[in-house]
Formats: structure tokens, C-alpha cells, sequence
């Protein structure tokens, strides 16, 4: 589904990542984990096709497609599925309009019909209790002083509206507590399909206990140095990331 | 001193049409305004206007219905200058004269030589609660210059709301038009200035504003510029305890030029005056903002706050600002901010990421950054079809 070869990213003349092979086939999960600054988010962010993250070398295509040619909402539009790290906060939008002019974006450059205001509604209505968004807070301007973990649940609430075929979850954990960890195990394994695929990035492996993914990557240093099933999560927990610092050099 | 200033072919042909008196002595001695003179710097008129003024012929197109659709709304419209056909759908609360003897001459240069030259004014009275608002319609076309000068004044107790149309029409005119105001005790005027852009045209607009006792007053623009255009705003606190909230959007293109320049003089105690001006330049135009508040010794408790916001979509785009405070009095609250950016890329790439292409994306964050003026218009008919002009000079793609 995802294969990413041999990618190379630089950012400012700095590489970053160096040379970094990936496969997550059609229905699995795959995680990543590694230290800070090894280069999670400069991947994703390469994927989504940020300008400023620049592929020197190397392929990413998503169901055979090349993304590398694509800009970043025709990406979108064929399924890929960001949740940032740090959401943005957009003053003066509101979160219901924001969102809905995302999905219909997304749709009608797929050839597909715009979702009507009333279905729109009952659908944000249904997803917002599952990520647990208040009705007031849909009201407001998008993320526009909400804290931090209040920005991971609109993450959610996109990715569970817009149901991509592939979602990259960059630190979607960080700042939530354990409740918020299940919901957001929840929205992954409802989404969980033989033709959907998530990557999650994560330091820890809290989150994992909720989603179980198929495989664990570890990256160091702009590379995967390690790959395992599961249990590796739990390796690395009690051991650290230290010992992969020697192995990326 | 000493060196006689020489006048350009403009300045002189405009001395000939001005009737003897101090605008001509005063014309005489430093010409039109221009970047050596305080409060023009940046927006030279003298070097703007080469050709020989002549005053305008009547009108030659068409008067086309309104451009602005408003349920009810009286209506006065003035082409080249001249009040044309019957004011319409006028309520009974207005009374319209018009007035020959001199009603003093303004300080600003412009606004001098449109009362000189327009021959008295219009005079407007309101008297009690205007049911639906009054739309001015400034048509121009063809050349040379022509200039109205309209008085409103409003009763106490008086509530109203005046909408400015400066339309954008054919030529290469110079349309200079003097709006006062006068605002008696705990009467409340929304006056809202929509000026479009008018590539070939240069034109001023100069409003004076006085506030009577706990009067408010609103002001809402939407200015597109033009060759040059000046929107002069000045108001002054009167009476004790008045309000003013005075904005505007300017949205230029290509080679636009707009100038916003306001002075608001608090010279009575517990005035407040709420100001925000937000500019959105792409191409290369040019956007200019002079806001000044002078706070008199005797005007305590003042509350004045000023802000301007500029968003710049090209990199030939060029936006001057100086915002300024004049204060003599101690027990006041003052305040300016200012900021000139462009748009945040990190949300653009956000709003790119979840599938918006970048036109779009860059029109909604437009859209918001006006919105912040514009949603202060009440009237909702009128808000909808200002809105719509927002989208419309986004829509050309950023
Ligand atoms: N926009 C940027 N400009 C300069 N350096 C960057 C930028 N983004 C990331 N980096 C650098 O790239 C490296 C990897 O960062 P990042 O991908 O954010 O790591 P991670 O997400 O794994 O913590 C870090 O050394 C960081 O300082
Ligand atoms: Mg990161």
C-alpha cells in the first residue's frame, strides 16, 4: 500500500533522512518509534509533500502511486491522512465550515458528490461523541485556544470523517491521558480495514497497547534500524533507544 | 523660504477655476499635496496629477441601477458632482436642502478645495429613527475633476445608517467629495464607505465627523483603491462620553494605490474610540495607513485603541504605516499596534493537507483576516454582498 525506497529528505541543505525503506501493505499498522530528533516528523511531513522538506533521493507511492509527483492535497484527495503533531489553530474559520470544506475538497477532486450541510452535520454530530468534542467547541474558530490534547481529538474527528485509505498519526499520543488513548485506539480500529493502512508514530508504548500493530520500526538517525513484531514495543520501553544510537552511525 | 514654489500645469489650471480667497492663496503657496507635505508622504499627489485640471462634463453613461441591492434603502445619487434625478424612496425622518452660503472651509487640502469649488452643499437632516438605511452613490466618468460636498445632521436621539457607494467607473477622473457628519447628543450614525477599484482613477474621499454628547459613531470600509486614492477620516470628540468604532478593509491589486489616513481628536472627557484597519495587497499596489489620535489636556478617562494588520500576497506589494499617539492629558488609556505579514505557510500546508488547493486556502485565511472588519456590519443584505467581493478579488487566484 505505502512503499517508501531509499528516500532521502533534506531540510535546509541538512539531511535528515537518510536513505529509509518502508512497506506497510494494504490492512496493517505499522509503528514507528525512535528518539526525538531522528527524524519521524520530517517523514511525514515528506510524505504529505510539505514544501521545505525536500526528496534528494529515493520513492514514496501509495497503491502505486506515485506521491512524489503529486502536490499536497492531491495526495489528500487519494486518501493520505495526516494528524500533525502540532495542529494548527486558524483564527476567524470556524471548525464546522473548515472541515466540511475539507471533505468536499477531498471528494469533488475524487469525482464525488459534495457531502449536503444537513448530512454533514449528523455525521460531525456522531464522530464528535466518539473523540469527545463538545458541541460548543465545534462552534468555535478551528482549534482557536484549545489545548493541547483538545487538538489531537480534532485530529481525530477529521481522520475518523474523512476516512482516508492511509493515515500517518504523528505523535498522536503525546499530552493525552489513558481515556483519550482508547478513544484514539478506537478510531483506529474502527477505521482498521483490508484496504486502509495507518503508520503511527509514537515514543511510547502506551498507545500501542489500545491498537496492536502488526509491526514495529525503529528509526535512528534518518534510517530504520530495526523492525520487529509487537514486541518490540515493550523492548524498547524498558531498554531505551540508546543502544540504536551506535547502530545508525 | 524665500523661493517661490513653482506650480505644476495641474496647480496652475486649478488656481484659474478656484474663486479668489485663501484655498487659492493657499494652493498658490504650496500646491497640492504631495510627499514634502505632513500626512502625504507616501501618497504624492502633486506627481500623480500632471495634466491641466479642467472641471467634468455632465455624466455621459448611463446611471445603472444601484450596484449594492438594498431592500428599502432611499437613494441619492451623484454623477460628476451633480445630484441627478429625485432622491428616492426617501423615509419622512430626512429632509434634504441645499445650502449656497459658505458653511466654513476644512483644514484638510482636498476637502478645502471640494467646499470651494461645489458651490455650498447638500445638506442631509435626519430627525428620529431611520427604518431602512440611505445609500449615496458617487458615479464619475470621462475626465477632468468634479467634487460634492454633502452635510448630514443628525437630531439628538437620531439613529441612521448611510452606505457610501463610490463606484467604480470608466476614465481618468479626479473625484474629490467631502462627507461631514454631525452627530447631536445620543444620536447614532453607522456610516459604511465602499469605494472600488477604479485602475485609471484618482479620487478623495474625506470625511469629518463631530460627536456630540454620548453620540456613536460606525464606520465600516471596503476600499479597493485606485491611480491614488486618499480616504480621509478625521473625527472629533466633541461632547463628553461619545463612541466611535472606526474601520476598514482594503483589498488592493496590480497597481492600486489606497490611502487610509484618520485622525481622531478626543478633546471632551470618557470618549472611547475603537479603531481597526486591516489591508490585503497583492501585485504591486500600494497601501498606505495614517492613524493618528490626539487626546486634548481636558479630555480625561479617554479610552482610544488603534490597531492595523496588513497581509502581503506578493512581494512587490508595498504597505507604509504609522500609527501615532498625541496625549496631553494623564488619566486616559492609549493604545496602537500595528503588524505587516504574509500568510502563515505552516497553515496553508495544514489546510493543503486536508485537501483545499492553495487558492483556496489562501481565500479562506483572506476571507477570516477581513471578516474581522466586515462582520461589524449589521445590515445583512449589505454584509453578504461585501463578502462577495472579498471572494470575487481572491477568486482572480493569489
Ligand atoms: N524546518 C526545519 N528546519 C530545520 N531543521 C529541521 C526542521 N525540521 C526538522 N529539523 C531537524 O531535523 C531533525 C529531525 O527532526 P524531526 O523530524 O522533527 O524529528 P522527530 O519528529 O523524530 O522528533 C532534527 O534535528 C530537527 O532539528
Ligand atoms: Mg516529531
Amino acid at each position: 500500500m505505502l512503499t517508501i525506497s531509499n528516500l532521502h529528505i533534506s531540510v535546509d541543505g541538512a539531511e535528515i533522512v537518510k536513505g529509509l525503506s518502508l512497506d506497510v501493505p494494504a490492512g496493517e499498522v505499522h509503528a514507528i518509534m525512535g528518539p526525538n530528533g531522528s527524524g519521524k516528523s520530517t517523514l511525514s511531513y515528506a510524505i504529505a509533500g510539505r514544501s521545505g522538506y525536500d526528496v534528494t533521493k529515493g520513492d514514496i507511492q501509495l497503491e502505486k502511486k506515485n506521491l512524489l509527483q503529486m502536490e499536497p492535497e492531491e495526495r489528500s484527495a487519494s486518501g493520505l491522512f495526516l494528524s500533525f503533531q502540532q495542529p494548527m489553530e486558524i483564527p476567524g474559520v470556524g471548525t464546522m465550515s473548515f472541515i466540511r470544506t475539507s471533505l468536499n475538497a477531498q471528494r469533488k477532486a475524487r469525482g464525488e458528490e459534495g457531502v449536503s450541510a444537513a448530512d454533514f452535520l449528523r455525521l460531525v454530530r456522531a464522530k464528535a461523541k466518539i473523540v469527545g468534542l463538545t458541541d460548543e467547541q465545534l462552534k468555535r474558530p478551528f482549534n482557536v485556544g484549545f489545548s493541547g490534547g483538545e487538538k489531537k481529538r480534532m485530529e481525530m474527528l477529521q481522520m475518523a470523517i474523512f476516512e482516508p485509505r492511509f493515515a500517518i498519526m504523528d505523535e498522536t499520543d503525546s499530552g493525552l491521558d489513558i481515556d483519550a488513548l482508547k478513544m484514539v485506539g478506537a478510531v483506529v480500529n474502527a477505521l482498521r480495514t483490508p484496504d486502509r493502512g495507518f503508520l503511527i508514530i509514537t515514543h511510547y508504548q502506551r498507545l500501542l497497547d489500545h491498537i496492536n500493530p502488526d509491526r514495529i520500526h525503529v528509526l535512528a538517525d534518518g534510517k530504520i534500524v530495526k523492525s520487529g513484531g509487537a514486541e518490540l514495543a515493550t523492548e524498547l520501553e524498558s531498554d531505551g533507544y540508546d543502544k540504536f544510537a551506535g547502530e545508525a552511525a | 523660504m524665500g523661493a517661490v514654489l513653482k506650480l505644476t500645469t495641474a496647480e496652475q489650471t486649478l488656481l484659474q477655476q478656484l474663486p479668489k480667497g485663501d484655498v487659492a492663496a493657499r494652493l498658490r503657496e504650496h500646491g497640492l499635496p504631495g510627499r514634502r507635505k505632513e500626512g502625504w508622504r507616501w501618497s504624492d499627489l502633486r506627481s500623480v496629477l500632471k495634466e491641466p485640471i479642467a472641471l467634468s462634463d455632465p455624466y455621459a453613461g448611463t446611471i445603472s441601477p444601484t450596484a449594492l441591492i438594498l431592500e428599502n434603502a432611499g437613494e441619492l445619487i451623484f454623477a460628476n458632482g451633480r445630484l441627478v434625478g429625485h432622491p428616492s424612496y426617501l423615509p419622512p425622518q430626512i429632509r434634504i436642502s441645499r445650502q449656497s452660503a459658505h458653511l466654513g472651509t476644512p483644514g484638510a487640502p482636498l476637502a478645502a478645495i471640494a467646499s470651494e469649488l461645489s458651490d455650498g452643499a447638500h445638506i442631509v437632516e435626519i430627525v428620529g429613527k431611520l427604518p431602512s438605511p440611505v445609500l449615496i452613490r458617487y458615479l464619475s466618468d470621462g475626465s477632468g475633476m468634479h467634487q460634492t460636498r454633502v452635510q448630514v445632521r443628525l437630531a439628538p436621539d437620531t439613529e441612521a445608517t448611510i452606505i457610501e457607494h463610490h463606484e467604480s467607473t470608466e476614465g481618468a477622473w479626479l473625484s474629490n467629495n467631502l462627507c461631514e457628519f454631525s452627530l447631536n447628543s445620543k444620536s447614532h450614525l453607522t456610516r459604511i464607505v465602499v469605494q472600488e477599484g477604479a485602475p485609471g482613477a484618482i479620487g478623495a474621499i474625506t470625511g469629518l465627523v463631530m460627536l456630540g454628547d454620548r453620540a456613536t459613531y460606525t464606520q465600516i470600509g471596503l476600499g479597493f483603491g485606485g491611480k491614488m486614492v486618499r480616504d480621509e477620516t478625521q473625527i472629533v470628540h466633541v461632547q463628553r462620553g461619545a463612541k466611535a468604532k472606526l474601520s476598514g478593509a482594503y483589498l488592493l491589486d496590480d497597481k492600486n494605490h489606497l490611502d487610509n489616513t484618520t485622525r481622531v481628536e478626543h478633546r471632551a472627557i470618557e470618549g472611547l474610540t475603537e479603531e481597526l484597519y486591516k489591508g490585503v495587497l497583492r501585485g504591486q499596489s500600494r497601501g498606505v495607513f495614517q492613524g493618528k489620535f490626539f487626546v486634548a489636556r481636558d479630555a480625561q478617562k479617554t479610552d482610544a485603541r488603534m490597531s492595523h494588520h496588513a497581509l502581503l500576497l506578493s512581494e512587490n506589494a508595498e504597505v507604509n504605516a504609522k500609527p501615532e499617539l498625541e496625549i496631553y492629558a494623564d488619566d486616559v488609556q492609549c493604545a496602537h499596534g500595528n503588524t505587516v505579514g504574509s500568510l502563515d505557510e505552516n497553515v496553508l500546508f495544514y489546510m493543503r493537507q486536508r485537501g483545499m488547493s492553495e487558492n483556496e486556502a489562501r481565500a479562506i485565511l483572506v476571507d477570516a483576516f477581513v471578516g474581522e472588519v466586515l462582520e461589524g456590519i449589521k445590515h445583512e443584505q449589505l454584509r453578504e454582498q461585501l463578502v462577495t467581493k472579498v471572494r470575487d478579488f481572491m477568486g482572480g487566484g493569489a
